[in-house]
């Protein structure tokens, strides 16, 4: 699919936009908080899926974890230069329309690995991931903020990443 | 950066909360380190989990074909880009480290003249690898038709490999007040190794990314052009990286031949 997306095979890009526009339209939507920001988003993370393709290593991880990366990457890109920042200052909206979404079940598999992974943190290791991930806030501003060390935050970070990791890939800690 | 201090980085990385500064520090490292890229990886995956368990809402009806236009558009661009690249350079056969053998210095000093002398001499010849090489001073025969910079504002450079790689290539470097550009074309590469990336770097340390080579032809061959908005006057080394980062070609920038008469 890669390999058909780099050459700009128009059923290939349908293939993928159908199976991954949703998880991406999603992040775009909670991130930046519009519909119209979230379609721009999706569409410029499918272009850069394109530009990228060649870069893609199915060894090193799946495709959709892949595209996330890229549209979560580009939504903070976008906070930061919209803000002129020198680190984004993400918008969180809890509350976004939720529809039931039926048919391909690779991003329902995804999902459902995904929950699996985020279900394995603690209730502070999640808590934790989220406020960076969907707020933006650095290490520093969260061991500030929660009055811990530096180095304590920066060590639970990088457990809770690599407990997710694993436990999106069935491994136990 | 020692790996202990990019370790100590990566979860931020991962969550992209580092600055553009730092995280092209970190891109650096990551390049030529496999372990930290690999643990780079693996939290990159991580990080993803949370996005991916979103609750999802469904996209607009009308964002489909705006997507696949977009990416198609996107495609048709490059390969008219593409075309110009080969209406210029073409594509370039295996043996392109032979073109310091087509006399590169008297190519440049006085243009299409010494290139035809030189595609005659070759022909006179003609061994694989000099046809190969023929080649390759006949499309750059043409980048020079193509574009009538002066000779001053043209520089050269013979690409080399780097053991143990195999191949090699060569690039024109043009820098005139209102173009800067490069145009590479390698040979003999291996597929293994794509991406290849195209890096200059000027004599202060500054780096300017040319683009990458994505695809070779059976040969192992290919072009790339690049464009800048900055100036490559200090540029004096181009080097071709594997995908792992590891040096596959470089040359050193010769200087510019001779004022056009």
């Amino acid at each position: 699919l890669v390999e058909q997306l780099l050459a700009g095979n128009e059923e290939a890009v349908r293939t993928m936009y159908v199976r991954f526009s949703r998880p991406v339209y999603t992040l775009g939507l909670r991130l930046l908080g519009s519909p119209e920001a979230a379609e721009e988003l999706t569409q410029d993370v499918f272009v850069a899926a394109w530009r990228k393709a060649a870069r893609f290593d199915s060894s090193r991880g799946r495709l959709s974890t892949w595209l996330m990366s890229i549209a979560h990457n580009l939504a903070v890109d976008r906070l930061r230069h919209e803000s002129g920042a020198g680190r984004p200052s993400l918008v969180c909206v809890e509350e976004v329309p939720e529809r039931l979404v039926e048919g391909d079940m690779d991003p329902v598999i995804d999902r459902d690995a995904a929950r699996r992974a985020m279900s394995s943190l603690s209730e502070g290791e999640r808590i934790l991931i989220e406020r960076a991930y969907f707020r933006g806030f650095t290490a520093r501003e969260i061991a500030e903020t929660d009055g811990i060390p530096l180095g304590t935050v920066k060590t639970r970070l990088r457990t809770a990443l690599i407990k997710l990791r694993r436990a999106n890939q069935g491994k136990e800690l | 950066m020692d790996c202990l201090a990019v370790r100590d980085r990566l979860a931020e990385y991962s969550l992209f909360l580092v600055d553009q500064e730092e995280r092209g520090a970190l891109d650096r490292h990551l390049e030529w380190c496999a372990g930290c890229r690999k643990e780079a990886g693996e939290m990159l995956e991580g990080a993803a989990q949370v996005g991916l368990a979103l609750e999802p809402t469904e996209p607009p009806p009308s964002l489909e074909r705006r997507v696949v236009d977009a990416v198609t558009a996107a495609t048709r661009r490059r390969s008219t880009g593409r075309r110009v690249g080969l209406m210029a350079v073409a594509t370039v056969a295996a043996g392109v480290v032979a073109v310091a053998a087509v006399a590169w210095g008297a190519i440049m000093a006085s243009r299409a003249q010494q290139v035809d002398a030189e595609l005659q001499r070759v022909e006179d010849r003609a061994t694989q690898a000099e046809i190969q090489a023929r080649d390759i001073a006949r499309r750059l025969k043409l980048v020079l038709q193509e574009f009538p910079v002066p000779n001053e504002e043209i520089r050269n450079v013979p690409l080399g490999p780097r053991a143990p790689f195999k191949g090699g290539g060569a690039a024109v470097l043009v820098n005139s007040r209102n173009q800067h550009w490069v145009v590479v074309i390698v040979g003999g590469l291996d597929a293994k190794g794509l991406p290849y990336r195209v890096t200059l770097f000027s004599r202060s340390g500054h780096r300017f990314e040319a683009g990458e080579i994505t695809e070779l032809d059976a040969a192992g061959g290919a072009e790339l052009l690049g464009g800048f908005d900055r100036s490559l006057a200090g540029v004096s080394r181009l080097v071709v990286r594997n995908a792992s980062g590891e040096v596959v070609l470089a040359g050193i920038v010769n200087p510019p031949a001779s004022p056009t008469p």
